[in-house]
């Protein structure tokens, strides 16, 4: 969902988080009825061996540094080297990712964990292949003018702060706080936060920040994941029948992703340009300082020793429990194979 | 309407569509039963009812929060339809100049003007009554001035004959004339205006125990609790379909001598 | 009602159409016409149809202005009436507040233009249908209402357009009777645009016969010896007129035919 904060700068050209809602409805209906028919299908319809496994890689927002390591494995053509014929979706605020990719859709997709977790109560059956971000970014940000000095004041005070609705991380500070502050929805774009000086606004740390930097404000944030609440996010996800039937696609998914993110972070200059070109909307100079601030939150110690994208049961195990506790869930998920390890 | 005839007619307004609508149930939680979609897909109607058990109170506060911006959205689309109406059908200059631009109100897609709405209100109810306004007022504008437009034009004479003035006009002839038209407008922009306010709560309305369907809906879409999104759907098109009937009924009251 | 004056001992107002020519386009519709109607007179203009009848009657109504010639009474002179080929009614009001409307447009209090529309009604014989809506009356019912509502304002001059031309023909001799009575009670001038031979025999005291369009005079008659109401209809001397009338009108549609 960093794609929805760093949708900042696009201002109100961009398709609006609320049509979502409307969207993701009929989406979700659409599904419903080409379901019962459709789900045998994927797991019956063998391809040939000889053509390479078809991965339509399904982006929860318009292509930026939160997917660089993607972008970097296309132009280095990883995933063709691995036998993959990759194709990116772009997202928007319309696409309902974790429904598609569950309903065999498509056959990846990035989102959240915690979205990934509340799909799979609800019966969908979703298998995170790769963590992008081993640490949450999410962040509250407001203006210098704002009084509030922590994540509790903003969050205890009585400024409005704008939030997606349903956000998991809104049960988890109201259930910590014990409190809510008035919330209103987040509209996808900064243009009402820049006017309203004592408003805060959800964010990711290395998005909407380096806009406000860049227009020459003066902003402070406030991460969430301090407060102990850090899901796994811009986790790339299958569905357990695709997983079931192509695993040796699957691993060649996530070594091409690894690969494609090494190159990455270690160059973000190199590939950046090719990504802006996909996304007029936002700078390349906001692109490259995104990425560098973007870096410890997908590079930890973890993943030195795990490798990129890797992760833990633990985590996993640590989520489900704060979602259930916050009833962000009706109740625990099932967790075996929740995600594929090495 | 006498006490018999009047409930055996109730019966037979009511009676088709109820009967469809419990086909409809029925044969919905049969699929559902049958063919077991996963719930983050198509949840059953008991299951809708049950999400609808579990969150009562939370949910009808809601409803109660967005049909309130509705009626007074449709209050204020009333007025400002039938005047602006009126204005602009005592003009040719200004029905040339003004309708086709108020005809865009209905084009424009709200939920990209929706944004806008909170820089102008501000968040909260203000925004979520202007949206509602937005799409139910084109409705009764045009139904204004085409109820005033198509006037008998033998009655027109009549009152010319009479040496009626403007005003006289206006008010003993152009507008109880245009009020059959008038109601039909306002009866279609009742239902519209339940979409124009859960479409301004989607981004005005504030979240906690006090969020309007509008939020409620994105909030358990987030949560692919689809279940809680059809009971909130299902809660806001009840407020249409009171609205609707609520004007229904002022409109044949109102309009009791046209038909009788 | 003691609260007004009687009405006028000589109430009818003359009508003077002088040298009237009307053209649509490119048609002429009316061509020199020349009619005076005198005071308190009954007149019956008849001609074949499409004859500019009705132009004629709308131009003494001053609802259409002549090209050229002149009419008096001017347009807006006050006293003059006009009863449409329809009822015209407005259908959300009552057949009294339908009576009152003219009283109403020209400010006159409400509790007298009540007093008047009732009294209108009863002059038409509805007076227990005040409180009806248009569409509970029948057809005949409704012109009556539309009558009332052209007497109501007491005229000097009644301008008639076919009222009764929609009616079956027991009820429109029934109201041409009652036309009658109040022409003759009230004294005002009367000019009945009718196609019917035997109502403007039944009714008038003069008949003006137009010609083929566009329309001129092509024959008067003065119908003064033959008397009104169901007894005169069945005389021979009606019937000889209504005789007369149809040649001069035959004469009036086919000019090339001798008559």
């Amino acid at each position: 969902m960093a794609g929805l904060e760093a949708l900042a700068r696009v201002g109100f050209a961009v398709p609006m988080r609320p049509s979502a809602a409307v969207t993701v409805l009929a989406a979700a209906l659409a599904l419903a009825l080409a379901g019962c028919s459709d789900r045998g299908r994927s797991a019956s319809a063998k391809e040939p061996a000889s053509t390479k496994t078809r991965i339509r890689f399904q982006l929860d927002w318009v292509p930026q540094p939160e997917f660089g390591g993607l972008y970097a494995g296309l132009a280095r053509g990883y995933f063709a080297a691995e036998g993959l014929d990759v194709q990116v979706l772009k997202g928007g605020a319309s696409v309902a990712v974790p429904q598609l990719v569950a309903n065999d859709k498509v056959e990846a997709g990035v989102m959240g964990a915690d979205q990934l977790l509340a799909v799979r109560v609800k019966g969908g059956r979703l298998v995170a292949v790769y963590a992008t971000y081993q640490v949450s970014p999410r962040a509250l940000m407001v203006h210098d003018a704002n009084p509030a000095r922590s994540l509790e004041e903003v969050w205890r005070g009585q400024n409005p702060v704008a939030v997606e609705p349903g956000q998991s991380y809104v049960r988890w500070l109201t259930a910590r706080y014990g409190t809510t502050p008035p919330t209103v929805p987040y509209q996808g774009a900064l243009a009402i936060f820049e006017g309203s000086p004592l408003l805060a606004q959800q964010c990711f740390i290395s998005a909407e920040p380096v806009d406000m930097e860049l227009l020459g404000k003066k902003v402070r944030t406030f991460p969430v994941a301090a407060s102990g609440f850090s899901p796994y996010l811009g986790v790339v996800a299958v569905s357990e029948a695709f997983q079931a039937e192509h695993p040796e696609a699957v691993r060649a998914l996530v070594r091409a992703l690894r690969k494609g993110w090494t190159d990455y972070l270690a160059d973000p200059g190199a590939f950046n340009p090719a990504i802006a070109a996909q996304n007029p909307a936002m700078s390349l100079a906001a692109m490259n300082r995104a990425a560098e601030l973007d870096r410890p939150f997908i590079e930890t110690q973890f993943t030195r020793r795990a490798g990129l994208g890797a992760m833990e049961e633990s985590r996993w195990a640590e989520l489900a429990r704060q979602l259930v506790e916050i009833k962000a869930i009706a109740r625990a998920p099932d967790l075996k194979g929740v995600f594929v390890g090495e | 309407m006498t006490g018999p005839t009047g409930g055996r007619r109730l019966l037979s307004t009511v009676g088709p569509p109820l009967t469809v609508v419990v086909f409809v149930l029925v044969a919905w939680q049969a699929a559902d039963t049958i063919f077991d979609p996963p719930a983050y897909l198509l949840p059953g109607p008991i299951e809708i009812h049950r999400a609808f058990l579990n969150d009562a109170p939370r949910l009808l506060a809601a409803t109660a929060r967005t049909g309130l911006a509705a009626v007074v959205g449709l209050a204020a689309a009333f007025s400002l339809g039938v005047i602006g109406g009126s204005v602009l059908s005592a003009s040719r200059f200004l029905r040339r100049g003004v309708y086709p631009l108020a005809s865009l109100l209905q084009m424009v897609p709200l939920v990209a003007l929706a944004p806008l709405l909170v820089i102008w209100f501000g968040y909260g109810q203000r925004a979520t009554v202007a949206s509602a306004v937005i799409v139910a007022v084109f409705p009764i504008l045009a139904a204004t001035i085409d109820g005033l437009q198509s006037t008998d034009p033998g009655l027109r004479e009549l009152f010319r004959v009479y040496r009626a003035g403007p005003l006289a006009r206006y008010w003993k002839l152009g507008l109880p004339s245009a009020a059959p038209a008038i109601v039909t407008g306002t009866r279609v922009a009742a239902g519209l205006a339940v979409i124009g306010a859960v479409v301004g709560e989607f981004v005005s309305g504030f979240g906690g125990e006090e969020a309007p369907l509008g939020i409620v809906i994105l909030s358990a879409l987030r949560e692919s609790r689809t279940d809680l999104v059809f009971a909130a759907v299902g809660l806001s098109a009840a407020v249409g379909f009171l609205l609707f009937g609520a004007v229904s009924s002022l409109g044949w009251l109102a309009l009791r001598r046209w038909h009788a | 009602m003691e609260h007004r004056a009687p009405p006028d001992p000589s109430p009818g107002l003359p009508l003077r159409l002088e040298k009237v020519s009307k053209r649509f386009e490119e048609s002429l519709a009316v061509d020199d016409v020349t009619l005076h109607l005198a005071p308190g007179s009954f007149t019956a203009l008849v001609g074949p149809s499409g004859c500019g009848k009705t132009t004629l009657l709308r131009i003494a109504a001053g609802l259409l202005p002549p090209d050229t010639g002149s009419v008096d009474p001017a347009p807006g002179t006050a006293g003059v009436s006009l009863c449409f080929q329809e009822p015209r009614l407005l259908p959300w009001r009552t057949a009294s507040a339908n009576v009152a409307l003219p009283l109403e447009l020209a400010g006159v209090p409400r509790a007298e233009r009540r007093a008047r529309a009732q009294e209108a009604l009863a002059r038409v014989q509805l007076p227990d249908s005040g409180g009806a809506l248009p569409a509970t009356l029948s057809g005949g019912m409704r012109m009556r209402v539309a009558l009332a509502r052209a007497l109501v304002t007491d005229p000097r001059l009644l301008l008639l357009d076919e009222p009764f031309g929609a009616l079956d023909e027991i009820t429109r001799q029934e109201l041409d009777d009652m036309l009658r009575a109040l022409q003759e009670a009230h004294g005002f001038t009367a000019l009945l645009v009718t196609h019917s031979i035997a109502e403007a025999v039944s009714l008038s005291d003069e008949v003006v016969v137009l010609s083929r369009a566009p329309g001129r005079v092509a024959a008067r008659r003065d119908l003064s010896h033959v008397g009104h109401g169901a007894a005169a209809r069945q005389s021979a001397r009606f019937q000889a007129e209504v005789a007369a009338l149809q040649t001069a009108l035959d004469h009036a549609a086919h000019p090339g035919v001798p008559a």
